[in-house]
């Protein structure tokens, strides 16, 4: 053909590959993520930065403590067990939760048998075996590690273990045993019927005996450290940040939808605010300051933790020898006043102790006691001090909190205004404030009690028992501590929470050791894309049980 | 010159030994320990905890007998003593708050990221803070002057928190121009970091350099002005010198000394990193380590934080009487 028919020829060939091209591109680039089968559509990069307030103490199962520790350390690991929303105890690694119908739990309530899934693995790929769970339980009675924190004492129900733990024993003799590759076997010395709660919590995880050896105390860096659970640990930057990633080998069923959660930490919880109000992060707590400008907000998370704050008496210290002055000073202090001015609404009003949520709780304990300023003055004439004259000095020592000294002044007023009796605030630096508070050395402070399981067997013996080491309250009642060691055996469970039921309706509406004042609701904002978060009342942040129902939505 | 600052090092030997006597003493005297926290152990792993670190050996002294053989064959085995032992070899213990982490992972992590900040609040104070003086001092009574000597004034009196507030809620809340906090890569060092953290960079360093910028335009200010007066000033004048060679040879020079005694102690302190901007602005530096530490009454962390500091003020109060020699020569060591 021609020169100039051949040129013309090129040219349109060539617009029509360019346009052809260009169409290929536009069709190339349309982002079409599926929708789900909820119909719901997902967002491409499945990632969500939530805030710490700051640099965790460790990672290892059977030491941490901390709120900041142990919210990180259930995405890394899994135990046997695990709860579910109502924190009743559901499967993990284990194929099922051990009971007397099944034969994992022996007639006697003194042996448990785990048969664990086939398809337990660690992250790297390696086999997850019963051995790791042995080495792992073992390991919290070690008294060069988990003898020095703050669990192992829930646990010593173990044969053994106790003595282990003292210094006195072997890990040999502490009976958890692998059977083989899928089978555990623990023995206890008495009937624990909170066991499986108990091993759903963090000291229960399993860790890899070669990589905390090759490593020693530096086993939980990022790099380092292998865990089995939905995600592993990408990246610690001390004090700016962790990031985990989905773990590509988690044998679980439920496999996280999140890919990557970035931890930030960040100390000062108005500057996250801004924050989280500038787009740097998906989830933040609300400072307690600005409660009320958040109420209405949709992107609000409220949701109740099982913790009840208190007046803390101490009951060998005039005048709150007297169960007739304590009871005064409840009665003089209007806990819904308190819930709606000092907490803006992030509360309950409280008059049990055990709070809602937790087996046991019994909304007619302390409701006697309701608040009434009359009768409360006339309880404290009964008890000796007619128009609250001849009481000994009083103070209230606290620690330098901004909510501490909100609740302290808010007391002070309470029982000027309703009961005629003024009260001194002593503000004491936080780790001074801690060593008196343990050493009872106070006449009156703020008490309370945050849940570690949810059973009434961790909100009573340890608190009120005689000479129990959290009983900082000084309280004593011999009926009491029958009842504890009487619950303590019981192998039926409607009877043993009848037992605390009836221990908790002495220390509150006989006694009265201590006054709750309110059960605790928190507060967070969470990004409207973030969806699929399921608080529980033992979250240390919220949903942190659940990240793995986690999904952001396209946005 | 050498022998000088050898002297002066070797010096520092003996300070530091009792800075560290005195910040031991105080950290123990000072009620509650690293594990009185909101969950308190149970008696008998706290025995373990202590016995593990060391805690229950006495602190400076086993009794005062000095008297008794015993007394010296003991001295030896005190938290103390051990604390000393391990310094000089290099083992500056580990921190409880961060379990187990070594002293001077913590020390060198922190510090990096610190001194980034601290050099470029140094280079921006010194630099306005030079500029202003020198304007000022040149055009006293102006209004140039008073617009200077105001925003001296308040440089000095506004709190850093609350201009690291203001800062904060202006540029991220209302113009979101940068970001809230935080710092994105602190393992790298000085300039290297700045590509990827100028934006996190900017408001801290304002925040921290607005003081040494006014308290650095003062002395400046003073100094300049009194050397102004001089005769050689005068004659410099009448000599039909250029402004510039003025400025820049005669009342610079002269002018100098006490803005470097003053910029010793504020490298320092920059350098060292402020608690509060750190705090505020999520930063993971050396500075709020010093407060952290001792709310968490973390020993090895106070310890380390404190002789760093007295390091760094030593070395800085060093080079200044060096630069001495070089601006003015009728100064000899």
């Amino acid at each position: 053909m021609p020169a100039s028919a051949r040129k013309a020829t090129f040219t349109l060939l060539g617009l029509a590959v360019l346009a052809f091209g260009t169409l290929l591109a536009a069709c190339g680039t349309g982002q079409t993520v599926p929708a789900t089968s909820t119909g719901e559509v997902l967002a491409e990069r499945q990632e969500i930065r939530i805030r710490t307030p700051g640099e965790p103490t460790t990672l290892d199962p059977q030491i941490a403590a901390f709120a900041n520790d142990v919210t990180i350390i259930k995405q890394l690991f899994r135990g046997l067990v695990w709860y579910d929303q109502d924190l009743g105890v559901v499967p993990a690694a284990a194929k099922e939760v051990p009971s007397k119908e099944n034969g994992g739990i022996s007639e006697d309530g003194l042996t448990y048998t785990f048969r664990l899934r086939d398809d337990l693995v660690w992250s790297d790929g390696e086999p997850l075996t019963a051995a790791d769970f042995e080495y792992s339980l073992k390991r919290l009675f070690d008294p060069q590690v988990g003898a020095q924190g703050y669990y192992y004492g829930f646990y010593t129900n173990i044969v053994g273990s106790e003595a282990y733990a003292a210094g006195q024993g072997s890990a040999e003799e502490v009976a958890v045993t692998a059977i083989d590759d899928t089978t555990l076997e623990i023995k206890l010395t008495r009937v624990q019927p909170t066991l499986l709660q108990l091993l759903a919590l963090w000291p229960a995880f399993p860790i890899r005996q070669d990589v905390v050896e090759k490593h020693g105390e530096a086993w939980i860096d990022a790099g380092k450290l292998i865990g089995n659970g939905p995600f592993v640990l990408k990246e610690w930057i001390h004090g700016d940040h962790i990031t985990v990633e989905a773990n590509a080998n988690y044998w679980g069923d439920d496999k996280p939808a999140l890919q990557r959660i970035v931890f930030q930490m960040i100390p000062d919880e108005s500057v996250a605010l801004i924050a989280y109000q500038n787009d740097e992060l998906d989830m933040t707590a609300v400072p307690s300051a600005d409660i009320t400008r958040f109420e209405r907000n949709p992107e609000l998370l409220k949701y109740a933790e099982l913790f009840t704050l208190a007046q803390g008496f101490n009951n060998t210290r005039e005048p709150f020898t007297d169960p007739l002055v304590r009871k005064a000073f409840k009665m003089a202090v209007d806990s819904q006043a308190y819930v709606d001015s000092v907490r803006q609404g992030a509360g309950l009003a409280a008059f049990s102790w055990i709070p809602p949520g937790v087996p046991g709780y019994n909304p007619d304990i302390g409701a006697d006691y309701a608040f009434d300023p009359e009768g409360a003055k006339e309880l404290l004439a009964q008890a000796g001090y007619p128009n609250s004259e001849g009481l000994p000095h009083i103070t209230i020592t606290i620690a330098d909190t901004q909510t501490g000294r909100l609740t302290a002044q808010f007391l002070q007023e309470q029982l000027r205004i309703n009961l005629g009796v003024n009260i001194d605030i002593e503000v004491l630096e936080s780790a001074t404030y801690q060593d008196r508070y343990l050493a009872s050395e106070f006449q009156f402070t703020l008490g309370g009690w945050g849940a570690d399981y949810a059973d009434p067997e961790n909100w009573l013996p340890q608190v009120f028992g005689t000479d129990a080491g959290l009983n900082q309250y000084r309280y004593s009642n011999p009926a009491v501590d029958d009842l504890f060691a009487q619950a303590a055996v019981e192998l039926d469970n409607g009877k043993r929470l009848e037992l605390y039921d009836q221990a908790q309706q002495i220390i509150i509406d006989d006694d009265m050791g201590t006054a709750p004042l309110c059960y605790s609701i928190r507060n967070w904002l969470v990004k409207p894309s973030v969806t699929g978060i399921v608080t529980t009342g033992l979250d240390s942040s919220p949903g942190d049980w659940f990240y793995t129902k986690v999904r952001i939505l396209a946005h | 010159m050498f022998l000088y600052t050898s002297r002066r090092l070797l010096g520092m030997i003996p300070v530091l030994f009792f800075i560290a006597v005195v910040t031991f003493a105080l950290m123990h005297a000072v009620p509650g320990g690293p594990w009185d926290r909101e969950k308190p152990l149970p008696p008998q792993a706290l025995a373990k905890v202590e016995a593990k670190y060391g805690l229950d050996k006495p602190v400076f002294a086993p009794s005062w007998r000095v008297w008794e053989p015993e007394f010296w064959r003991e001295l030896t085995d005190t938290q103390f003593a051990s604390y000393i032992a391990d310094a000089v070899r290099g083992d500056l213990g580990v921190s409880y708050r961060q379990l187990n982490r070594p002293v001077a992972d913590i020390l060198l992590d922190g510090i990096r990221i610190s001194a980034t900040l601290g050099l470029m609040a140094l280079v921006l104070s010194t630099s306005a803070g030079m500029v202003l003086g020198t304007l000022s001092a040149l055009r006293q009574n102006s209004w140039l002057d008073y617009i200077c000597v105001a925003f001296v004034t308040f440089g000095v009196c506004v709190p850093n928190f609350v201009l690291g507030l203001l800062l904060m809620v202006l540029f991220t809340v209302h113009l979101h121009w940068l970001p809230s906090s935080g710092w994105t890569d602190p393992t790298t060092f000085v300039f290297l970091s700045i590509p990827s953290n100028c934006k996190q960079m900017v408001m801290p360093v304002i925040a921290l350099s607005v003081f040494p910028t006014a308290y650095i335009a003062r002395v400046a200010r003073a100094s300049l002005l009194d050397v102004l007066q001089q005769d050689y000033m005068r004659t410099a004048r009448a000599k039909g010198l250029t402004q510039q060679v003025i400025v820049m040879r005669h009342m610079m020079r002269n002018g100098l000394i006490p803005i470097l005694t003053v910029l010793g102690p504020v490298a320092a302190s920059l350098v060292t990193g402020s608690f509060i901007i750190e705090h505020l602005f999520a930063i993971p530096g050396i500075g709020r380590q010093f407060v952290y530490s001792i709310f968490a009454r973390d020993y090895g962390v106070i310890m380390g934080t404190t002789l760093f500091y007295a390091v760094v003020v030593t070395v800085a109060n060093l080079i200044v009487d060096l630069t001495y020699v070089l601006v003015d020569p009728r100064i000899r060591s």
